[in-house]
Formats: structure tokens, C-alpha cells, sequence
């Protein structure tokens, strides 16, 4: 570890303890994310090794770049490019409400970042805005790939035990192990809300069941006509009745029409109706998006 | 068997290895990475005589990192792209022994008994030995140990859940027009069936293509060197296959995706392009490589307290760890590979083939594992697409006189046109033509499969949960040589006469 020198610890990772550091040789700042290997234990643990080596493919201007593993007999570093902060902690610093050109440059780049992961199939699985890194340029970086996997087409059954609850898609909430890259839009969907109400979550629920009045009392009780197959999935359970609110120009009041329309197909229940990232780019609300950021290729 | 040859002195080998031997204690601690650059160097065969006549177990610098490594000339770079990328270790003692010569062979304690002078043909007998023993012993495991028994139904169920959200995959991969298979035999690639939204959804209609181009361009880099086998000191082609089995029968008794098999298998052919391993550390490494498939691909991977119980705890656990450790440097963790397997999911998917199809040319897939010459010198994408218009020349060809070697050496259009449609070309990427070195092969390994002495991959796919597609007579479109018994002796050690060659 003598390349580098540890300055401050950052926070926790998925696994791990993350710390900021310099290293020595060039003075760069880098972002280290340990992690103990016991020999009781089962080795590299394997929210590890797909972070790693999923990373090492994703190359790209809106995903956390990994620079380097080191790798000994005790413990694993990964070393990441630093950022300033994530978004969690500026919506923290933020004074009053957040400026709506930096909502849209923000979401754009968080879909740029997505429909990259899909087209090269990974699902990120864990989108939230402690995840999502951002530097002094505005830019934004998805980070954190510890719950992130490989998909095969088809898919097959994957874990249901992924994305933090407030961000998680009814579908996994009901238990759902077969589900695709609408599982991250979802997440997506509910981060542009939070941008645009400067940060404040929008299903705060604080158990599964809470997690799923608060979905529906927003967009209506799904059913087999609205979700074929809903009832079918592994936990589902009958819910009180909700009629979709639509009340989302009181949700997310600062949103344009065309905002809250994105909004609406993002946060669709029936996953196969959800909309995927790289039609969610390409959609009107981000006409008038500053050139600058949908130009700005990796 | 096709014939792999070891072209090197062996008895100096065999030597070097002994001597080496004595440091073993020191190796299990301390282990580095194979010097590429003296395999790159060995490609000149006269050279290498002098190379492996000193032992596989060159001086090494421990610390030469990835980098430097996959930057030796005349070797498939495993992370071309990657370059600026290195995974080392992070040991500060390396700084200090930096000039020391570090690299030790994985020579297990046991080599020493080992007579490196008996008779080939008998150390391939007991090589076969273990291997049974150990598969007999995988098969108890999970007959005799309630636990695990346990914990595999628990799997089964939560998977098989009677949700049209949450089909298990072979029911995925049945597309709508496979409830009527037994009457769509002509599996007509009807790409009109309309699909329904969930179907498109789940076969990710959306990225597909992107997906599929992606998977193309990748699956160049992180190949295996098709030759590794020549510069491998102790062991041979026959003893691979073994080893193939044997984790053909390790992941079918866990449960274990397919893909996963497919992928420790690529781990060890790679690993083995790097690093000389002598015979009793390649079942570890096989092992290690699968322990590491596991944790990439399953949901629930077995703890490392499996892996050694179905070595018969002939490793330890710290064993492998350890041996997960290096597999992973080697790899330079890049662990995320297309396999012949994913392509072939992703062409029955495009173009909506029946479920029998998919397995049967899955099978023939599975076979090209036990065999690394010829197949590593295939693109795994080129693998899949032989593998499907086998099978499906298999299932759909009229034509009776097909199998017959004819004057003409292209198949005939008949057999072409079923076997592999304009849409598949389309689809794929290759002609015919392009996929025929590699079918013909195929041809071979599909018609010997029920003759070679590998039973693992024809014993799994007898299974009803694979529609017993290995029953199916093979239809070869190619002429196929009458299957020979591989001679043990001249395939597994290197002969006098390659010596003198």
C-alpha cells in the first residue's frame, strides 16, 4: 500500500470501507476501497470480483473509472478515480432549491451511464444517490457495483435481495428473481424525482409493504389488466385499492410536462412497460438539453 | 483424440521438476506468475528444448506485473485493452526480494513419490482412477449429505415458481411457438410468431443487438492460446479431458448453470496459456476456476468448504484460496467472457428456435469442452453457430445420403439450406463456408461423443430436463473418420520420434 497515501476515510461501500488517498508517485487523488480477506472466510468475496471485472469493461465518462486492484494474502484495493461527492451529500449542501438545467444534466447523465452498462449487459442493481459520484465539472458517475452482475439473454433468475427499498421496483418487491435491465429505470425514475424536488426522496417507505402503499397510492394499485401477471409472482399480496393520484404536478412541482411525462414512463409498474434508458435519452424533455453535456461522449 | 504433441525433453524436465520439488513448501506461500515470456520465446521449438530442458520452473521475477507480462511478444494478449491496467500483488516484502528469483513450480509434496519413468499409459490410468473416484465421491456427496441435499431442493423450489414472471429457464427459452415443438419439428425459424411484450421483454429485445456486437468484439480479447498444451511440462491433452469430466459432473451435481461450467473451463484454458502446471495441481486449478465461475455467475454460489469436499479433501481450503488468489492475478480479474454458450443462447433467442434445438446444439457445445485441440482455436461466437447448424441438420435435414463422403467437398445445398438459413447468416455474421473448419469437427465430436471415454457431458444431456438430446442420432454433414481409441501412450506423453522431429 506504500503507492499510496490514505488522507481520510470516505465511507462504506457495499462491502468494504472506502478511503481517499494520494498517491504517492504522481500526487493523484484516489478514491481506495478495502477490503479484509480472512482466511476463514470464502476469499475474494464475489460482490468483488464482479465489481472488479465488470468495471474493467465499463469504461466510460459517466461510470466510476477502476484504476488499479492490489491484491495480497490479507486484504483487496480497488482503486477508483475520487470524486468531489455524491449526490446524496450535494443535495445536502444544496441552499434552497436545485437549479433545473443541473436536474436535466444530472438525469441525462445518470441514463448515458445506464445505457451503457445495458448494452453491455450489466445491471447496476443498486442505484441510489449515495451511488451516483459527482465532481467539480458536473459531472455525474455511477459508482458502487458490488450488487452489479452480468445478464445472459435470456435472463435468467437472479436474486431478489437487490436495490436499496426506496429505490426498488414493485416487481422485486414482490419477489420477482427474473427481471431485466427495467430493474435499474426504475431507479432512475426514482432519483430524477428526487432531483427535481432537491433531494427529497420520494417512496421513503420503511418496510416492503409501506414500500408498496406508498408506489400505489402515487400510481394506482396494479392489477392483471394493468400488469399481466402480477398476481402471479412469488410475494405477492392483495393490497388496499389505490386510484392512480395523478397528482404528479404535486409530486415533483418544478417539473416541466415534458419532465413529468419521462417521469410517468419511468415509474411504470409493469417492468415490460418501463422505459429503457437509451429511448429515455432520446426523449423530448431533453431537447433543449445544454450541447455541451449531450455532446460530451466518452 | 486429436493428436497434441509435447516437444520437449522430458527427462530433464522430469528432473527440474524433482529439484524443485524441495521448495515446495516455499511455492504453496509464495506464488507468482508463469513467465509468458518464456512461453512466448518457446514458440520457436528449438529453443524451448534449452527452455523446459532447465524445468518449467524458470527463474521468475514475482514482480513483473500484468502489464508487463501480457506486453511479451507472440502471445494472445489477454487484456489488450487493458494495458494501462494491472492488478499486482500488494505485498510490501516484494520491494525488498524484487531481484530475487521468486517463482516456484506448483509442485505438490506428492510429485516425489511420483516416478516420473513408468509408463505414460499408466499415469493417465491413474489419473482416470482419481478422477472416477473423486466424481464417485461427488456423486455420494449429494445422496449421503442431508445438508446439501437441503439446500439444493430449497434452490430447485425457489426457482420453480409457478410465475409467468419468474419461469425457470427452460421455459424461457421455449418461445411461444414451442408448445406446439413436437408438430413445429421443421423448427422454421418463424420470425413472424408474434412475440408477446413479456417474451421481448425478457429476451431483452431492447439491447440485444447492442449486446450482440458487444459480445463479438470481446470475445477476442481473453482467449486462451490455442497451442498452450505443447508448453505445458506434465500435463497432457487426455489429462485435461479428465479434468473437463470431472467438472462437467462437479456443476451438474450442484446445480450449477451450464454457463458456469463454460466459464471455469475458459478460466483453466487461460490460466494454463500462462502458468506451468504439473499434474497434481490441476485438478486444484479446475477446481479454483470453478469456485471463481460460481461466485461471477450464481445467484448461490457453494462455499469454498464444497469445493474441497469434492476434491475429496485432497486440497485444503487454504489450497484453494489460494489457488483462487492466483487464477484471479493471472486473469487479471478479467473474468467477464462471452462463452460459445451465450452466443448460442443469444441466436435461439433472435431467432426464435425451439427449446430442442437449443439443447441439442448446447450438447454438441458441451463436447467441444473436453477437446481444447481443435476447438480453442475457435471463437466461441464461430463454436455456437457450428453448433447450431449441426443440430440443426440433425433434426431437420431430409436428405438420407448427407452423412456419405461425396466428391464434392461442400455440403450439399440441400443440407446448407436447413442447416443454416439466410436469416441465421444474417443473424450471426457467418457464411456456411466460414463456420465449415470448425463443423467439421463438430461433425466428428457430436458422432464419436457416445464412443469417447468422456461420459460426463452425454450422460447429462440423457437427462429428461435436457429432452435427452444426446439420444439423438448424430446426422453429420461432413464425412467423419471411423472413431479411433485415442492411444493413450503417444497422446499423453511426449514421444520419442516428436523429440527427434
Amino acid at each position: 500500500m506504500q503507492k499510496y497515501e490514505k488522507l481520510e476515510k470516505i465511507g462504506e461501500g457495499t462491502y468494504g470501507t472506502v478511503f481517499k488517498a494520494k498517491n504517492k508517485e504522481n500526487h493523484e487523488i484516489v478514491a481506495l476501497k478495502r477490503v479484509r480477506l480472512d482466511d476463514d472466510d470464502e476469499g475474494v468475496p464475489s460482490s468483488a470480483l464482479r465489481e472488479i471485472c465488470l468495471l474493467k469493461e465499463l469504461k466510460h465518462k459517466n461510470i466510476v473509472r477502476l484504476y488499479d486492484v492490489l491484491h495480497s494474502e490479507k486484504k483487496l484495493t480497488l482503486v477508483f478515480e475520487h470524486c468531489d461527492q455524491d449526490l446524496k451529500k450535494y443535495f445536502d449542501s444544496l441552499n434552497g432549491e436545485i437549479d433545473l438545467d443541473v436536474v436535466k444534466s444530472f438525469m441525462y447523465q445518470l441514463l448515458r451511464g445506464l445505457a451503457f452498462c445495458h448494452s453491455h449487459n450489466v445491471l447496476h442493481r443498486d442505484l441510489k444517490p449515495q451511488n451516483l459520484l459527482i465532481n467539480k465539472n458536473g459531472e455525474l458517475k455511477l459508482a458502487d457495483f458490488g450488487l452489479a452482475r452480468a445478464f445472459g439473454i435470456p435472463v435468467k433468475c437472479y436474486s431478489a435481495e437487490v436495490v436499496t427499498l426506496w429505490y426498488r421496483p414493485p416487481d422485486v418487491l414482490f419477489g420477482a428473481k427474473l427481471y431485466t435491465t427495467s430493474i435499474d429505470m426504475w431507479s432512475a425514475g426514482c432519483i430524477f424525482a428526487e432531483l427535481a424536488n432537491s433531494g427529497r426522496p420520494l417512496f421513503p417507505g420503511s418496510d416492503v409493504d409501506d414500500q408498496l402503499k406508498r408506489i400505489f397510492k402515487l400510481l394506482g394499485t396494479p392489477n392483471e389488466d394493468t400488469w399481466p401477471g402480477v398476481t402471479q409472482l412469488p410475494d405477492y399480496k392483495p393490497l388496499p385499492i389505490y386510484q392512480p393520484s395523478l397528482g404528479l404536478a404535486q409530486i415533483v412541482p418544478r417539473l416541466s410536462a415534458r419532465g413529468r411525462d419521462l417521469l410517468t414512463r419511468l415509474l411504470t409498474c409493469n417492468p415490460a412497460l418501463r422505459m429503457p434508458a437509451d429511448d429515455a435519452m432520446a426523449h423530448a424533455y431533453f431537447h433543449d438539453l445544454n450541447p455541451s453535456v449531450k455532446n460530451d461522449r466518452c | 483424440m486429436a493428436s497434441f504433441r509435447i516437444h520437449e525433453d522430458q527427462e530433464n524436465a522430469a528432473l527440474g521438476l524433482r529439484k524443485d520439488a524441495d521448495v515446495f513448501s516455499a511455492a504453496t506461500q509464495r506464488r507468482a506468475l508463469g513467465d509468458l515470456g518464456q512461453f512466448a520465446c518457446n514458440q520457436n521449438r528449438n529453443a524451448k528444448h534449452v527452455g523446459l530442458g532447465n524445468g518449467p520452473c524458470k527463474v521468475q521475477d514475482e514482480n513483473r506485473n500484468v502489464r508487463q507480462i501480457i506486453n511479451e511478444k507472440n502471445i494472445v494478449p489477454p487484456v489488450a485493452q487493458f494495458r494501462a491496467f494491472s492488478v499486482y500483488e500488494d505485498n510490501s516484502e516484494n520491494e525488498v526480494k524484487k531481484r530475487e528469483p521468486t517463482y516456484k513450480p506448483f509442485v505438490a509434496k506428492e510429485i516425489k513419490k511420483d516416478n516420473f519413468f513408468i509408463s505414460a499409459a499408466e499415469n493417465v490410468k491413474a489419473l482416470c482412477a482419481q478422477a472416477e473416484k473423486q466424481s464417485e465421491k461427488s456423486k455420494e456427496a449429494a445422496e449421503v449429505r442431508a445438508p446439501l441435499q437441503e439446500k439444493v431442493e430449497e434452490k430447485k423450489e425457489h426457482d420453480v415458481v409457478a410465475s409467468p414472471m419468474s419461469v425457470v429457464d427452460s421455459s424461457i427459452l421455449s418461445m411461444s411457438i414451442s408448445k406446439n415443438e413436437s408438430q413445429m419439428l421443421d423448427d422454421t425459424l418463424d420470425a413472424t410468431t408474434a412475440q408477446t411484450d413479456k417474451e421481448m421483454f425478457f429476451h431483452v429485445a431492447e439491447y440485444r443487438q447492442d449486446i450482440y456486437d458487444y459480445m463479438k468484439e470481446i470475445e477476442v480479447k481473453n482467449r486462451a492460446n490455442p497451442r498452450y498444451m505443447r508448453k505445458q511440462p506434465d500435463i497432457t491433452p487426455a489429462m485435461r479431458s479428465i479434468l473437463v469430466d470431472w467438472l462437467v459432473e462437479v456443476c451438474d451435481e450442484y446445480n450449477q448453470q451450464s454457463e458456469t461450467l463454460h466459464l471455469a473451463v475458459s478460466y483453466v484454458d487461460r490460466f494454463l496459456s500462462y502458468m506451468s502446471v504439473v499434474r497434481t495441481k490441476l485438478q486444484l486449478v479446475g477446481t479454483a476456476a470453478t469456485y471463481i465461475a460460481s461466485k461471477y455467475e450464481e445467484v448461490y454460489p457453494p462455499e469454498v468448504s464444497e469445493f474441497v469436499y469434492i476434491t475429496d479433501d485432497t486440497y485444503t481450503k487454504k489450497e484453494v484460496l489460494r489457488m483462487e488468489h492466483l487464477i484471479l492475478k493471472v486473469l487479471s480479474f478479467d473474468l467477464s467472457t462471452p462463452t460459445s454458450l451465450a452466443f448460442l443462447s443469444n441466436y435461439c433467442i433472435s431467432n426464435g428456435l425451439s427449446k430442442k434445438t437449443f439443447n441439442l446444439a448446447a450438447y454438441i457445445v458441451e463436447l467441444t469442452l473436453l477437446e481444447a485441440d481443435p476447438y480453442l482455436q475457435f471463437k466461441p461466437s464461430v463454436i455456437a453457430a457450428g453448433a447450431l447448424a449441426t443440430a440443426r441438420h440433425c433434426l431437420l435435414c431430409d436428405a438420407s445420403d448427407c452423412h456419405l463422403p461425396h466428391d464434392d467437398q461442400s455440403p450439399r445445398s440441400l443440407c446448407a439450406d436447413t442447416a443454416w438459413p439466410a436469416s441465421l447468416v444474417e443473424n450471426s455474421g457467418y457464411t456456411l463456408r466460414e463456420l465449415e473448419p470448425c463443423m467439421r469437427e463438430l461433425a466428428r465430436s457430436h458422432s464419436h461423443a457416445s464412443l469417447q471415454p468422456y461420459k460426463a457431458v452425454p450422460d447429462k444431456y440423457s437427462n429428461n430436463k435436457y429432452e435427452s438430446v444426446a439420444s439423438i442420432e448424430p446426422k453429420p454433414m461432413f464425412p467423419v473418420r471411423k472413431y479411433q481409441q485415442a492411444a493413450p501412450v503417444t497422446n499423453a506423453r511426449p514421444s520419442e520420434t516428436a523429440r527427434t522431429t
